[in-house]
């Protein structure tokens, strides 16, 4: 098959989309300078047609979980009002006019934009009604406000668009200076735009590519923060939500102790390759591993006398980047073994964008007794002998080559007395054929192959800008000519932001500018 | 009970936080004379992943039904519905089986509006589910504080489709929390001596909402069409919100449940109590005039996070599936086997449960079963075909004599919405402009 030939970009309606609980608890956060209190749940979100977490209508539960994260927040906050207030008044005098200050200077803040004239007066109005009306004391009333704003329309979906109107060119609009701001810090940080980037959209700085770039690299600065992102993305595109992953305490009875640390593993790893402004190759070739007392001994190295993740160089013979690291292992796995169909299948669908045929018609999905004599590669090679075979040749393989992990990534070399056989092939969409031996020749094979970056790019097109599955190829062409190939993983993130997809959209049906 | 009152005090100073200091409830029904009186009621109760076993056309139960022969002559089970609006618009090249995604549409009568892109299998609601749709109606006439009381088992920790839209395209997710549940629909409602603290609480949140709504107003008008209907519903959320912050005073000697100890909501091998609480918490509403419908979610529409083992089916039995793990509610149903029917025998327990609490509740010389409908809906027709044809449905209970109860009513691929069309019916709500008249009315014989 030859490669798809160059498509532009596409530049699509953005529907409105409310925080996720992540940005929410990062802009409270930042915000408040704590985050919101567990007791409050936030409203959480479901996965979205192209794959990634989609966060749209607010319901009546929703609006009451807000009602009450936002009453939880203020009474926090009032505790600590010096803290975030831009005065503290001496004399009953002075509270109004700070009361002023504060609806200006936070309220730029919450909206990410600088507030209308109406809405100022409207929460300076809500402030005089606590305070004067309501009786109550100047931090409450000030909590008053925050409720508001925590509550608002303006604070809870992204669509800031500030005092400009976005500029049409031919059929697209251009975002405007607060909308980039914002969809650049939320990309970037998981949080909302600090002062200084509130500031560069005030100036009017960020709809130019330079002005943009330069704000994006001042905040990629700090890099613990960009990689609490990319891990964030990686969570989504390798599926690795820990939630309700759980294992037989009679086969792992140490999970419990190792579960909470999958996800800081991979957050770990990403922030090395970042560190050393490493390429995406290295996610999987990388033997480096992260472990603490409790997950040392599934990688069989001795334990670092820490809870806390320490460095240290795996096996280079076993272990190879992510997909050998435990949280990928643990999670694509059963309760009480490996699963090589579901480490499969986001090796297919989500690492080389295969693309499935369509199941046969009618397939009853089966449930066939596990024999004690079969190997978990023997049980599911019994796929191949059935009308399943049209899809699990292609998702299986590539899943059987984990097989030197069990259900919790320990590596093993016999399973109920037989040789592992961790072997296979698998076709990449681009036409050319792997073959592999194990785990690790397989990631250095799927290293080298271009599919690999241009999936990434697809993926990262989808989660940072919101694409569809089928419509994402054109802004992952212009991200990888805009890298070059071998990018590092930090350019490939931050070239997403100069793409036409991130910074345009289109006029929705019945919008008005 | 005196511990209401201080409950309610704690709950609504310091909002949803006090609920996981609230002992959970043993609930009883209220007494009757708080009952108003007249009233219908429409009880929709939906679990998933189809029924192994149906009614005969003579109204003969099979064994996993057995629990509702007791109730036989209150029974109306049409026999061969299905979703032909849904499967109108429903693509099988990019996903074969169409069960999982109707549960989204199963309560709406109108074809739904596709997602974003056509790679999508879901789809979202074009009007209000029949629930709200119903519930918002009747909510208009009597004032009560809920158009509908909306719960659920551990349905939000794992979300695979709501059948619920308290407007188009906003999804109307259940409480799966009786703690919360019980709080909210019950703090609160005995006091009879305004306490200053929480009267200045009250007065804080309805000022707080009132920017809210300029807020969300002034919002709307910079969005395109699709955009400002979703942000239209949450300002009525919001007002609805608003609305239930004026004192709501059970009239006359009403009882609000018992408390009892807690446990945790959102453990499976808690399932069966909290649907249980769940049931108890909603008739009990009913009673208190909250709302005049109730929706039950008794499972979510993949069900494959929990596995029944209250039925003692644990989580790891040496088999492994595609379709789920282990003994997932949803691996089970693929099995289509024994694990399967004795699954469907314990949700027909938990409805017969539902009918008996409900006739335990006395109104006018009966009780209030004899003024209500129990909907039942299922987004498949067995576990393992996920198909949306031959829909295992079911009404019990007659809607104040509207249905002709105790019969199978045999039909072949008739239109689900002849049932939904015939609870608006029964209900006195039109139809029109919710229900697509393109697919009949309502289903003849339905009617006594």
């Amino acid at each position: 098959m030859n490669p798809p030939a160059d498509v532009p970009p596409v530049v699509a309606v953005i529907p409105l989309h409310r925080l996720t609980a992540r940005e929410m608890s990062n802009t409270v956060l930042a915000l408040f300078g704590a985050p919101p209190p567990a007791s409050t749940p936030l409203p959480g979100e479901g996965i979205g047609a192209n794959g990634y977490e989609s966060a749209t209508s607010i319901g009546t539960m929703e609006a009451e979980a807000y009602q009450a994260a936002s009453e939880a927040v203020a009474a926090d906050a009032t505790t600590r009002l010096p803290s975030f207030m831009p005065c503290t008044p001496a004399t009953a005098a002075d509270e109004q006019p700070c009361a002023v200050k504060f609806i200006d200077t936070f309220g730029r803040r919450a909206y990410r934009r600088p507030l209308l004239p109406e809405e100022s007066a409207d929460l300076l109005a809500l402030y005089t009604n606590a305070h004067d009306t309501i009786m109550l004391p100047f931090a409450d009333s000030i909590g008053a406000v925050m409720q508001a704003l925590i509550q608002s329309a303006s604070f809870l979906y992204h669509r800031e668009i500030g005092p400009d109107a976005p500029v049409q060119e031919g059929d697209d609009l251009l975002l405007t200076n607060f909308e980039i701001a914002s969809r650049l810090s939320y990309f970037i940080t998981g949080g909302p735009p600090d002062d200084t980037l509130l500031d560069a959209a005030t100036s009017g700085d960020l709809t130019t590519p330079n002005g943009l770039n330069t704000q994006a690299q001042r905040l990629a600065m700090n890099v613990p923060q960009v990689a609490g992102s990319i891990a964030d993305f990686s969570r989504q595109w390798l599926e690795l939500d820990t939630t309700y992953t759980a294992k037989d305490p009679m086969v792992y009875p140490n999970f419990d102790s190792e579960k909470p640390q999958l996800l800081p593993e991979l957050r770990a790893t990403i922030d090395g390759v970042l560190q050393r402004n490493s390429p995406l190759s290295t996610l999987l070739t990388d033997p480096s591993i992260y472990v603490n007392d409790a997950t040392a001994p599934i990688y069989g190295v001795p334990p670092p006398g820490s809870m806390d993740l320490v460095k240290v160089t795996a096996d280079a013979t076993q272990r190879a980047g992510i997909f050998t690291q435990l949280a990928f292992l643990s999670v694509q796995a059963t309760a009480f073994g490996s699963h090589p169909v579901k480490r499969g299948k986001i090796i297919f669908k989500n690492v080389i964008c295969g693309v499935m045929g369509s199941p046969p018609a009618n397939v009853a999905q089966q449930t066939l007794p596990r024999l004690p004599t079969q190997t978990t590669r023997q049980y599911y090679e019994q796929h191949e002998k059935n009308p399943c075979a049209s899809c699990h040749k292609q998702l299986d393989p590539p899943g059987f080559a984990f097989e030197n992990f069990d259900g919790i990534g320990q590596w093993r070399t016999t399973e109920i007395g037989q040789p592992v056989d961790a072997s296979g092939s698998l076709d990449l969409p681009s036409g050319t054929n792997v073959t592999f031996q194990n785990a690790v020749q397989f990631m250095t094979e799927l290293s080298a192959a271009p599919d690999v970056e241009m999936c990434f790019a697809r993926q990262l097109a989808r989660y940072g800008t919101g694409l569809a599955s089928d419509t994402d190829l054109g802004t992952a062409q212009a991200l990888l000519k805009s890298t070059g190939t071998g990018a590092s993983v930090h350019d490939l993130y931050l070239a997403l932001v100069q793409s036409r997809s991130f910074r345009y959209r289109k006029l929705a049906d019945g919008e008005t500018l | 009970m005196s511990g209401v009152s201080r409950f309610s005090r704690r709950a609504l100073l310091k909002g949803a936080s006090a609920t996981a200091l609230l002992p959970l409830l043993e609930a009883d029904v209220a007494r009757a004379d708080c009952i108003p009186a007249g009233r219908k009621r429409l009880i929709v109760m939906h679990w998933n992943l189809g029924v192994l076993e149906n009614a005969a056309p003579d109204l003969t139960l099979p064994g996993s039904m057995s629990a509702l022969e007791p109730y036989k002559s209150d029974l109306l089970i049409p026999l061969g519905l299905r979703d032909k609006l849904f499967e109108a618009g429903y693509d099988r090249t990019k996903f074969p089986q169409p069960g999982h995604s109707h549960v989204r549409a199963m309560l709406i009568a109108q074809a739904m509006i596709p997602m974003v892109t056509a790679t999508d299998w879901y789809g979202s609601a074009p009007t209000e589910s029949l629930d709200y749709f119903v519930g918002h109606k009747l909510q208009q006439a009597t004032s009560s504080p809920y158009p509908v009381i909306n719960l659920g088992v551990l349905f939000n920790s794992n979300y695979s489709g709501c059948p619920s839209w308290e407007a188009a395209q906003v999804e109307a997710r259940p409480d799966d929390d009786p703690y919360h549940a019980f709080d909210q629909l019950f703090s609160g409602a005995q006091m009879t001596q305004p306490d200053p603290a929480i009267e200045q609480r009250r007065l804080l949140r309805k000022s707080v909402l009132d920017y809210v709504q300029k807020d969300i107003g002034r919002f709307a008008t910079k969005l395109g069409t699709t955009d400002r209907q979703k942000v239209d519903a949450h300002l009525s959320a919001i007002r609805d919100i608003e609305q239930r912050l004026t004192p709501q005073m059970i009239s006359g000697q009403c009882t609000t449940p018992t408390l009892g100890a807690m446990y945790d909501v959102h453990n499976q091998d808690n399932y069966d109590k909290v649907l249980t609480a769940q049931i108890d918490i909603g008739v009990a509403a009913l009673a208190a005039g909250m709302s005049q419908v109730l929706t039950l979610h008794a499972s979510s529409g993949v069900a494959s996070h929990y596995c029944p083992t209250w039925l003692g089916y644990p989580s790891f039995d040496g088999y492994i599936t595609d379709a789920g793990d282990e003994n997932s509610h949803h691996a089970i149903s693929h099995g289509n086997n024994g694990p399967k029917l004795a699954l469907d025998t314990w949700f027909f327990q938990k409805l017969a449960y539902l009918i008996s609490k409900l006739k335990s509740v006395p109104e006018g010389g009966g009780t209030m079963f004899d003024n209500s409908v129990v909907l039942v809906t299922n987004c498949m027709d067995n576990g393992n075909h996920h198909e949306v044809y031959n829909l295992p449905w079911l009404l019990a209970g007659s809607a104040g004599g509207y249905f002709k109860t105790g019969q199978a009513l045999v039909t072949t691929d008739v239109s689900h919405t002849g049932v939904l069309i015939g609870l608006c019916n029964a209900f006195g709500v039109s139809s029109a402009g919710w229900a697509d008249a393109n697919y009949g009315g309502e289903l003849p014989g339905l009617h006594a």
